[in-house]
């Protein structure tokens, strides 16, 4: 098989349909970070259509926010607790004096759902 | 709303015809457990669900099944190119081919037109889910 050819198989078919799995991922584990970490990867490889975003809240326990968001986390150990190990393996979450914080987070679900208006009337 | 990609989600390159294996196949087009009824079902049932995960999962899937619509809709386009006459009676397609010559209708393999009849929607999530499972051949 040509390599061309192969290769436009992964980035046109196999990447995108990766990265839409891992958004069905990420509607239930918000704060997953590898599974942030990879969707970020895969939607950068492939230029596919991508129309959630990934979250960043910049007050939090990013003190200056370079790059993306993911970058953020990266480079800056939580501000909270100090434990990068911590970010990476599981949910993002930083629980500063102030509170929670989750600075980057899937933000797809939240919020009003269209048919919900702008008051949600049938919220109980 | 919704952005189209002009692109399957799974390339489709068929190269001989099947025309007997295409009214198969349309079941899983405009049939009771195809794609359109699967699309219709969680982008309907998505109305009612009671948290963010379920309205968000209901509507991606949804979605997706569109994409898998055009997927099943291509297969079944593509089995039945440049069909001769003879084809189409040997196939026992005639009765098929006098109502919509080549085009992809909308129906179950037997012929049964796609209908709401089909799927369900209760408004209770549990019981949605399992009709999605039902559809789905989803429970062992």
């Amino acid at each position: 098989m040509a390599a061309e050819y192969k290769n436009d198989l992964l980035t046109r078919y196999a990447l995108p349909f990766a990265a839409w799995e891992i958004r069905l991922y990420l509607n239930s584990h918000p704060r997953d970070r590898s599974a942030l970490k990879l969707y970020d990867q895969l939607t950068k490889k492939t230029g596919c259509i991508h129309y959630a975003s990934i979250d960043l809240n910049t007050e939090s326990c990013c003190d200056e926010p370079t790059g993306s968001a993911l970058d953020c986390m990266d480079n800056a150990a939580c501000a909270c607790t100090g434990n990068l190990d911590e970010l990476l393996h599981h949910a993002c979450c930083c629980e500063c004096q102030t509170g929670d914080y989750c600075p980057v987070h899937w933000s797809w679900i939240e919020g009003n759902w269209p048919w919900e208006g702008e008051c949600n009337p049938c919220a109980d | 709303m919704w952005i189209y990609q002009k692109q399957l989600q799974f390339p489709v390159n068929i190269k001989e015809s099947d025309p007997r294996l295409a009214k198969v196949i349309l079941s899983q087009f405009g049939g009771p457990d195809g794609e359109l009824a699967a699309a219709m079902r969680y982008l309907a049932q998505r109305y009612h669900m009671p948290d963010n995960e379920a309205k968000g999962m209901l509507t991606d899937i949804g979605t997706e099944e569109l994409a898998h619509l055009e997927i099943v809709g291509s297969v079944v386009r593509q089995l039945t190119c440049r069909l001769t006459p003879a084809q189409i009676k040997a196939a026992g397609i005639d009765d098929y081919f006098v109502d919509h010559t080549g085009g992809v209708y909308l129906q179950s393999a037997a012929g049964h037109p796609f209908t709401s009849a089909y799927l369900q929607v209760k408004g209770d999530p549990i019981t949605d889910l399992h009709e999605n499972m039902a559809a789905d051949a989803a429970i062992a």
